[in-house]
């Protein structure tokens, strides 16, 4: 396997000693921990969840740590090799401002919030031992280049076309690639006996997610968005025992679903589209949530989308698995970083049929130009079908929760 | 029982008839769109029935016409209309179980019929199940109805071929009238004359007392006395090729009979496929079952699938027509032959495509007939093509079912001719575009590596010439409700990740 | 019926007082820096200005920035929603209003309406203050003139110049070199609101642009900023009376719609 970086310019690892952004960043998250805290009926067991979001203490566990990017790597695959997959988009306001501190201040707040992330040395980030990144948007691509003096970077090219006629085999051949890499990266032996066990414990994350997203289709005061938000990211962004949480969701849903609404619920009802939505940055779902509406479904690749769809493989021969994650894992993602296959506005349009939603709300991050030049097709689209929605565009700060305010309002008054 | 089967055959034979089949789909389709009230929804078919019952007789009246009625006769189509068109359109509330008291009822006549044989044998021991033909498809179809119940698709699949594989391969022994009928199939059996392209061996089996079946698949006539299954088309083809039509012209009564009969074999085979499409290869044909077992030894082993190119799909499928072409002007050309035998200094065979086709060296040996004789004569015959060439049929059957999955079905001709109505004809695969999310599972688990199902995103209807309708794509799609297949307009099964899993 | 609107905006606040379909006081103070005190006593001055008793109003319904300090409000409302119905209100003698602009002192708005005056889509403006009446307050200062002969000398241009800057920080930089450039202050008032006009006008093409134009807000009463509009969209404008109070108005237009309704309902 030849190697993807050339050691020719390697820099130092530089770290940013700023106490009063820690502190910050810590703050944010106290703030949003007290909001949801303050939600009505939560299920009992939510502590567990928060727990493993709010923790703070990231030394590497027993199992060696692999950090990824994005929604299009397998983590069943990381699990079989017997390592712990921890997802590191990040998503404090505070955060950015330190990888201001060396990226430009111009671009995409989650790649600088990210970035920021390994200048603090004791973040989950420089926790990890090895970290892959997707060729998704630019920002991932040419963070990996610098991260790589870091630690050992693994660049997962993707397809530009979601067409498994012109890029099935190198798709495959990719993930190849990547089974090698962390073989020999972390001295470890694929165990196709776990691979088969982690693939049906993502099966059952599946069905969970797909369960509550039904439950709250008809009940959406059952749980708040903010608090499903945080039960599936809390899966995917810190280190946690995937049959932990499996165990302790199916008691969260079995209590989600004898929830009986004491009155009937007037607020509208909306489905979720557009850029991720990390924790602690749920400024919009917030917002909603104060406003008066109530978020049904998304499309996010940190929200319910994100576990949706299962790993179906036909047979159990490495081969067919490594070919079922690839389908899964790239051809399957509703991320604006491949020329558009319908499959996002297919899933808007499916979502408001399924769900009965009202309107669609399109939430794009300031600096995406995927997200933002893709969002006119949507708009049309959605406009032809007089679909009410809102553009929400903003960034991580959150000074312009006012501004959003007003506009979220005044889109309810539609209504 | 004799007298049961008597009564059942008479009174039963409009429903014997292809038309009789087609018609009830036809109007069972129409009432179960169109109508809304259940009483109108029965009584369409019921008057369709009525009606054709009706017909029947007055055209049995005509003896010409009775004649040709009878050719195209069959059991198989009765216990279809009967018991599995019912099983398929009925709706599955609590009072489905009462239908399924029709299947039991078959199976318990087939019972009978086994038990009164073997009363009625003057010899004593065992000499195999001898079984009247309508009952024995009768119980198996109701088996199979009954057993749809309790199995999930995969082993619901599975069951069926093995169930078919064990009646066509093996049932030749049992199809037979009574006792004496068995004694002279043994003795026939002595004959161990390697000459089985002479036409003798097969004229005691054909068209005798309804024990031909039509099935569109490759079930082979070279399967232990296996000349009652006369689906294979090239068969079918090249008879026709060799019929003297002077003769029919003439008027020789011979000849136009066998004309005739070819004509209604066709005719019963054309019905059939319409009906079924390519459903035949995927659930029935005994060629593809063996050929799965390679299949099993190969995930066993833990190899991964080769996909094949679109090079080596093309080349399948040219080679096939093309060779199919070749044998059935070889066919021809058998009627020119001189009295050595010869045509231009070869020998030609008889039937020159099965003395190539993997399937006449594949269902005999897994039959263990006679037939299968490994040094067969006239290989050397035309340059020592048929020799060459059934070694590369049969490896390619052999080696593409190993590596490939089914390759294997696109080049064989009885699958061509179910593929042309795949599209447009009763079963159809239906795909709901906006739910689709691209991921190509449906290409993966597909074992003919259809991809059109999974780039098709406008249209509604992805039925397509290659798909055998193994259902494998709908079983697998994560999306709920996106795939489908529909058999004359009545959903059958649906893609349900979320229940499947949810019911372990 | 009798309802009232306030408007507690971050310049000013206003009042409307609504008797039916006519209008009998209204009010505009400025907000000062305690805007929940000074909308109490704004409402009590207007309707002691107008001999009104507090328990003749039915309901008071507040909008804008500050539409939750105004405790006393029976209802609340955003000033999207109020400017619609405030602007559908006045009756447009030109025919169905389609798009409105409302240029305030901190922020400028789009809103585009169908036939039936239903809010369709939106936009605002409330993140930069190129565009608003803050930019033009910036400039007059700094050409040393007061607001209203910033207008008229505007409106004596004869000359047409282009200003460059986006920033209305950079603008007052560019103002004084085109005075040191001997430029005619008229032509630089001008300038000053195409240049603002311009960015109104591309955020009103993002939206929409049907006919008829409605303008309100403070920046509505400025007549070269109202021609410059009308030159750029190339639409019939109309500007009603008192556009700064719509908002207000269209407040309190809610509040007795809400009371229609609830009779309504009780039937």
């Amino acid at each position: 396997m030849d190697k993807q970086f050339q050691d020719l310019y390697k820099l130092n690892q530089q770290f940013s000693e700023n106490p009063g952004n820690l502190k910050k960043q810590r703050f944010i998250e106290d703030e949003q921990i007290r909001f949801q805290t303050d939600l009505p009926y939560r299920p009992s067991n939510m502590t567990y969840f928060e727990n493993i979001m709010y923790n703070r203490d990231f030394s590497s566990g027993a199992k060696p740590r692999v950090g990824y990017f994005c929604n299009m790597i397998p983590q069943e695959l990381i699990y079989a090799f017997g390592a712990q997959p921890v997802r590191l988009d990040c998503g404090n306001a505070a955060g950015a401002l330190i990888g201001e501190e060396v990226l430009c201040g111009d671009i995409c707040p989650l790649a600088k919030s990210s970035f920021g992330a390994f200048l603090n040395k004791n973040s989950i980030a420089n926790s990890c031992d090895i970290l892959i990144l997707p060729t998704s948007c630019d920002a991932k691509r040419k963070m990996g280049e610098i991260l790589n003096d870091i630690k050992p970077v693994f660049m997962l090219n993707l397809p530009p076309e979601q067409n498994h006629e012109r890029f099935a085999r190198q798709t495959y051949l990719e993930f190849l690639r990547l089974a090698e890499f962390l073989r020999k990266n972390l001295k470890l032996k694929l165990s196709g006996r776990n691979l088969r066990k982690y693939l049906k414990l993502g099966q059952q994350r599946s069905l969970l997610v797909r369960e509550i997203q039904k439950i709250r289709t008809i009940n959406p005061r059952a749980l708040s968005m903010c608090d499903f938000f945080l039960i599936i990211q809390s899966s995917m962004f810190r280190p946690v025992d995937l049959e932990d949480w499996i165990e302790q969701t199916k008691i969260a849903c079995d209590e989600i679903k004898r929830f009986k609404p004491p009155r009937k619920s007037l607020r509208t009802k909306l489905v979720l589209t557009g850029a991720p939505i990390i924790w602690p940055n749920y400024k919009v779902l917030n917002l909603f949530e104060e406003c008066g509406a109530d978020i049904l479904a998304d499309t996010l690749c940190t929200g319910a989308q994100s576990c949706f769809d299962p790993v179906i493989s036909g047979e159990w021969t490495n081969g067919s698995i490594l070919r079922a994650l690839a389908n899964r894992y790239v051809y399957a993602s509703a991320c604006p970083c491949f020329i558009s296959q319908n499959t996002r506005i297919n899933r808007i349009l499916e979502l408001v049929d399924e769900t009965g939603a009202e309107g669609v709300v399109n939430y794009s991050l300031r600096l995406c130009q995927l997200f933002d030049i893709e969002n006119y097709r949507i708009d049309q689209v959605l406009k032809s079908k007089k679909i009410p929605y809102i553009n929400i565009r903003t960034d991580y700060s959150l000074e312009d929760r006012e501004q959003l305010r007003v506009r979220i309002e005044a889109f309810l008054e539609i209504f | 029982m004799n007298y049961l089967y008597g009564i059942l055959s008479q009174y039963l034979t409009p429903l014997t008839s292809p038309f009789f089949l087609l018609g009830l789909i036809l109007s069972v389709d129409i009432a179960f769109r169109k109508l809304n009230k259940l009483t109108h929804k029965v009584l369409l078919p019921l008057i369709f029935g009525c009606g054709f019952f009706l017909f029947y007789i007055v055209a049995g009246k005509n003896a010409e016409t009775a004649k040709w009625l009878g050719r195209l006769n069959n059991p198989l189509f009765a216990v279809l209309a009967v018991i599995v068109v019912p099983a398929i359109f009925l709706p599955r509330g609590k009072y489905y179980k009462f239908f399924l008291i029709l299947p039991l009822l078959a199976i318990i006549l087939a019972v009978a019929d086994i038990i009164s044989q073997i009363l009625a044998s003057p010899e004593k021991g065992f000499h195999w199940f001898l079984i009247r033909p309508g009952y024995l498809i009768a119980a198996v179809a109701g088996i199979i109805v009954i057993a749809q119940n309790f199995l999930k698709l995969d082993k619901f699949r599975n069951f069926t071929r093995a169930t078919v594989l064990v009646v066509l391969l093996f049932g030749g022994f049992a199809f037979r009238q009574n006792y004496t009928d068995y004694k002279s199939m043994i003795e026939r059996r002595q004959n161990t004359t390697p000459d089985i392209m002479n036409i003798s061996e097969t004229t005691p089996v054909m068209r005798f007392d309804n024990r031909l079946v039509y099935i569109p698949s490759a079930p082979c006539r070279f399967a232990s006395d296996g000349g009652y299954v006369q689906g294979c088309i090239m068969e079918l083809t090249q008879r026709i090729h060799q019929i003297n039509f002077d003769k029919v012209f003439a008027g020789d009564p011979s000849e136009v009979s066998l004309l005739a009969i070819a004509l209604a074999a066709l005719l019963s085979v054309t019905v059939l496929a319409y009906i079924g499409a390519r459903w035949w290869c995927g659930w029935i044909c005994p060629l593809s079952t063996i050929g799965e077992l390679f299949n099993f030894l190969r995930k066993l082993i833990g190899f991964s699938y080769l996909k094949p190119t679109k090079t080596a799909r093309i080349t399948a499928v040219t080679s096939g027509v093309s060779l199919g072409l070749f044998s059935i002007n070889l066919a021809y050309l058998y009627t020119k032959i001189d009295k050595e035998g010869k045509f231009m200094g070869c020998k030609i065979p008889i039937y020159p495509f099965c003395k190539i086709c993997p399937g006449q060296m594949v269902c005999p040996v897994a039959s263990m007939a006679d037939s299968s004789y490994f040094v067969l004569p006239g290989m050397e015959w035309l340059f020592g093509f048929f020799k060459v060439g059934v070694v590369a049929l049969t490896g390619f059957f052999v080696i593409g079912f190993m590596t490939s999955r089914r390759i294997f079905c696109r080049f064989c001709p009885m699958g061509m001719f179910g593929g042309v109505f795949n599209r447009g004809a009763m079963l159809a695969i239906k795909k709901d575009p906006r739910k689709c999310n691209g991921c190509g599972i449906c290409n993966e688990v597909c074992p003919m590596d259809i991809n059109s199902i999974q780039k098709e995103m406008v249209k509604t209807d992805v039925s397509c010439f290659d798909c055998v309708y193994c259902a494998r794509c709908i079983d697998n799609c994560p999306q709920d409700k996106c795939l489908s297949l529909e058999f004359a307009g009545k959903r059958i099964i649906e893609s349900d990740f979320t229940k499947k899993m949810n019911n372990g | 019926m009798i309802t009232a609107g306030i408007d507690v905006g971050s310049t000013t606040i206003k009042v409307v007082v609504l008797n039916e379909d006519k209008i009998i006081g209204q009010m505009i103070v400025p907000s000062g820096t305690l805007p929940a005190k000074t909308a109490q006593d704004t409402f009590d001055k207007c309707c002691e200005a107008n001999r009104l008793n507090k328990s003749d109003i039915e309901a008071v319904a507040a909008t804008g920035y500050g539409r939750r300090l105004a405790k006393f409000g029976d209802m609340v409302i955003t000033e999207i929603k109020a400017c619609a119905l405030g602007a559908v209100f006045t009756k447009s003698p030109y025919g169905n209003i389609g798009t409105i602009i409302d240029i305030g002192g901190q922020d400028t708005k789009v809103i585009a309406l169908n036939e039936k005056g239903d809010i369709e889509d939106f936009a605002m403006n409330d993140k930069c203050a190129a565009g608003t009446g803050r930019f033009l307050e910036m400039l007059a200062n700094k050409l040393e003139l007061s607001y209203v002969d910033f207008i008229s000398a505007a409106l004596q241009s004869k000359t047409m110049i282009h200003m460059n800057s986006t920033c209305a920080v950079f603008a007052e930089s560019e103002v004084i070199s085109l005075l040191a450039r001997n430029i005619d202050k008229s032509d630089i008032a001008a300038a000053a609101h195409n240049a603002i006009s311009d960015r109104i006008c591309s955020m009103v093409r993002r939206v929409s642009s049907k006919e008829v134009i409605c303008l309100t807000g403070g920046g509505a009463k400025n007549k070269a900023l109202a021609n410059s509009i009308e030159e750029g969209l190339n639409k019939r404008i109309y500007i009603p009376d008192n556009p700064q109070t719509i908002v207000a108005l269209g407040a309190a237009i809610a509040a007795q719609n809400k009371i229609i309704k609830g009779e309504e309902n009780a039937f």
